[in-house]
């Protein structure tokens, strides 16, 4: 009977340990690479402090997350913070579900006038941020150098008809006329098909991207659409493009194994290219090329941190302590390293340690300078719509159908837009 | 039957005791499939009937509306058709080929029991990996396919790229893999014929094509009957392979219902009519189903 007093003792102790510390959750999409960073970045912010304890779950990719999160919404018990991708700002900002980022920092008089100017841009709706972009990133050019000065070349592509020039110089084809290196592999995928809107100056849906009004319309069948699709579709069809369909990964490895010599990846992809070539040669990136006589520039992609509601104050406290760690800058600049996004405050951007890495690592620089030189306009604010995870898909469809012949550009675009608007018609109806 | 009609009428009262006893034994059973099986397809039913903003967390009663919608949906409607190509191009594949591999494997030979083993191995491997290992197969530039063919002086084929090849590109990788249950299957039919109707047929001058066509075949038809039924049940509730290979594309040729329901689901979040679907889907391969119960007059018992 000894043990008894010892063991309720124990007790006592241990629930009021429970007590004091604060436990939340946190759902993240990111794997591989990314994930360990994130994982690093939850063991940190464990470490620093005592009172609020973060555990992290990953819930799969980015379209998986949200499918948790519904059922844990018509649970009533969602996260106490999630990552989510850029294209759920409307729906989870209309949901009412998440406390505005803004809100908790007026609370406790948080500056959030350091976040880049283009993610400000992008995550700002009505003038309040509803999330924390924390991951962020945008497309670029990925061309091997090695096979550039085997053809002559000696800088990058800037418009379409140069980048169409320099696929036919660095196609080659053995005695037997069979491809043994292909100009470019871009794959089939609406976001690149809105980034290269954005570059040209364009609108992917109407009221200019849904910035200034609730979208109603698409308009990425317009001339920049049109042409954007019609650039791809052609150099596919010419053989200079090889056609990998909407395979990521098929299309980041013609380009690791030398197959072929240019594409179009999200600068979130550099640390995977950089261990697939494993040096075998040397690769560069840039900014997106566009048509000769155009002007624009990209849009931000990546994901942000949303607080949900329906928890106890000390717990979203915690949550929101935990966002703000999150988006320190010495946090940022691991996290550049480490993944390839680049850091989301201007803070980051001024420490020694960032300045000295991009000295020796180039190509970790090229996004933000892509971003930064991004005109500030609602073209490159980029898109805002319910919807757009739908409108993705249709612009896919319509650039298969194109590649395979079945229709034009312009019948295939306009047939796409015409599912899109349906769908966008469907969603509005939704929003009280 | 037999055995039914030969309990004597004093007995009925004890029977219905032992019929209780029965349900008790059965109610481990009945409570699993009740909770997994029964309780998830109606609830989907009633779900089929509501419809909801995305991230509300809430449901809106809107009756039959979903289903007048989906009588409208050229898209969903063309899903079904495809689910039918498909199961048209992997069932007749998987089981001629399990039935081909099931009588060449059908003989004692040294080591046959390690070429079984391989022929089945394909069904133990996880659909991912089989999945991944097909996507490289069938890469359009860096393909061990495109490589064979190209050594052979032909043109590359883009498999998984060309709208007009890549469903039954689909079609054979899934078929592959099933083809494997399938020859087991038949294998234990074949083995379980009595030697002595083949060795008498012999003596009577049959020639072994005759001896496969009257004797063989009739007495494998209840294995072929069990495994077309799997097999069409199968291959239109196949998710992962087009999950990994193709998402529906290209320009929607692979996009059976299931992945259909999947994208209105889970992409869309309209989870009202992505279950309706379900529902429809579920009516059509219940009639299949029944359509070939109705075959089964055909099937010969021993």
């Amino acid at each position: 009977m000894k043990g008894k007093p010892v063991v309720v003792g124990l007790g006592i102790l241990a629930m009021s340990v429970g007590l004091a510390q604060v436990k939340i959750n946190f759902w993240h999409s990111m794997g591989g690479v990314n994930g360990e960073a994130t994982e690093a970045i939850v063991k940190g912010f464990n470490a620093a402090q005592k009172e609020c304890q973060v555990t992290s779950t990953y819930v799969g990719s980015y379209d998986d997350g949200l499918t948790k999160l519904q059922a844990a919404l018509r649970a009533k018990n969602p996260p106490h913070v999630q990552q989510i991708y850029d294209l759920g700002l409307q729906g989870i900002a209309e949901s009412g579900q998440v406390i505005p980022i803004s809100d908790l920092a007026k609370r406790d008089k948080y500056d959030l006038s350091g976040i880049l100017f283009p993610l400000a841009r992008y995550y700002n709706l009505d003038g309040k941020y509803y999330g924390a972009p924390f991951n962020a990133s945008t497309a670029e050019l990925y061309y091997n150098v090695d096979a550039f000065k085997a053809a002559g070349l000696t800088r990058a592509p800037r418009t379409f008809e140069e980048f169409v020039e320099y696929a036919r110089k660095l196609t080659k084809k053995d005695a037997s006329g069979n491809v043994v290196q292909y100009g470019a592999s871009i794959r089939v995928y609406g976001w690149f098909i809105e980034q290269l809107i954005y570059n040209q100056g364009g609108y992917v849906v109407n009221n200019e991207n849904g910035r200034t009004k609730r979208a109603t319309a698409v308009e990425y069948n317009g001339p920049a659409g049109v042409r954007a699709v019609k650039w791809i579709v052609d150099m596919t069809r010419e053989g200079i493009n090889v056609n990998v369909g909407r395979d990521g990964a098929a299309q980041r490895q013609a380009f690791t194994s030398g197959k072929a010599a240019m594409f179009i990846e999200s600068t979130a992809a550099l640390g995977a290219v950089t261990r697939e070539v494993g040096g075998r040669f040397q690769f560069r990136t840039t900014s997106l090329p566009r048509p000769a006589g155009t002007k624009g520039g990209t849009a931000i992609g990546g994901a942000a941190l949303y607080v949900f509601r329906g928890h106890p104050d000390n717990e979203t406290t915690c949550a929101w302590n935990f966002v703000k760690y999150a988006i320190s800058p010495e946090v940022q600049f691991e996290w550049h390293k480490a993944t390839g996004y680049y850091p989301v405050t201007r803070a980051t951007l001024e420490l020694p340690q960032t300045k000295a890495y991009w000295k020796a690592n180039p190509n970790a620089k090229t996004p933000i300078d892509i971003i930064l030189s991004s005109p500030p306009n609602k073209s490159s604010q980029g898109a805002v719509a319910g919807v757009m995870p739908q409108i993705r898909q249709h612009i896919e469809e319509a650039m298969e159908l194109a590649i395979a012949g079945k229709a034009t550009v312009e019948e295939a675009l306009n047939a796409a837009a015409a599912k899109s608007n349906e769908a966008l018609a469907r969603y509005n109806a939704t929003v009280r | 039957m037999a055995q039914r009609t030969a309990i004597p009428y004093s007995g009925a009262r004890r029977t219905r005791r032992r019929g209780w006893a029965g349900v008790g034994f059965l109610a481990p059973a009945l409570l699993l499939i009740g909770l997994f099986t029964v309780y998830p397809a109606f609830s989907a039913l009633w779900l089929s009937l509501h419809a909801e903003a995305p991230f509300s967390g809430e449901s809106v009663w809107v009756g039959v509306r979903n289903y007048e919608d989906l009588l409208k949906d050229r898209e969903f409607h063309s899903s079904l058709l495809t689910t039918l190509y498909f199961t048209l191009l992997t069932v007749p594949v998987s089981i001629a080929g399990g039935l081909l591999s099931a009588v060449l494997l059908h003989r004692s030979l040294p080591g046959i029991r390690v070429y079984r083993v391989l022929l089945f191995l394909p069904v133990a491997v996880p659909t991912a990996t089989a999945a991944i290992a097909w996507r490289w197969l069938y890469h359009p530039s860096v393909g061990y396919i495109n490589y064979a063919l190209g050594s052979l002086g032909l043109p590359p084929v883009s498999w998984l790229q060309d709208p007009s090849i890549a469903l039954a590109a689909l079609a054979m990788a899934v078929a592959w893999q099933n083809l494997g249950l399938n020859a087991i299957l038949l294998l234990a039919g074949l083995q379980s014929v009595p030697e002595e109707l083949i060795e008498a047929a012999r003596l009577d001058g049959a020639s072994p094509m005759r001896i496969f066509r009257s004797i063989t075949l009739p007495l494998l038809t209840p294995t072929l009957y069990f495994a077309s039924i799997v097999g069409v049940i199968h291959a239109m509730t196949t998710f992962g392979p087009i999950h990994l290979l193709t998402q529906g594309g290209p320009a929607s040729a692979t996009q059976v219902a299931v992945y259909r329901i999947y994208t209105e689901g889970f992409i869309n979040f309209r989870f009202g009519y992505a279950t309706a679907q379900a529902v429809i889907l579920f009516v059509v391969i219940l009639g299949f189903t029944i359509l070939q119960s109705r075959l089964e007059r055909r099937v010969h018992y021993q």
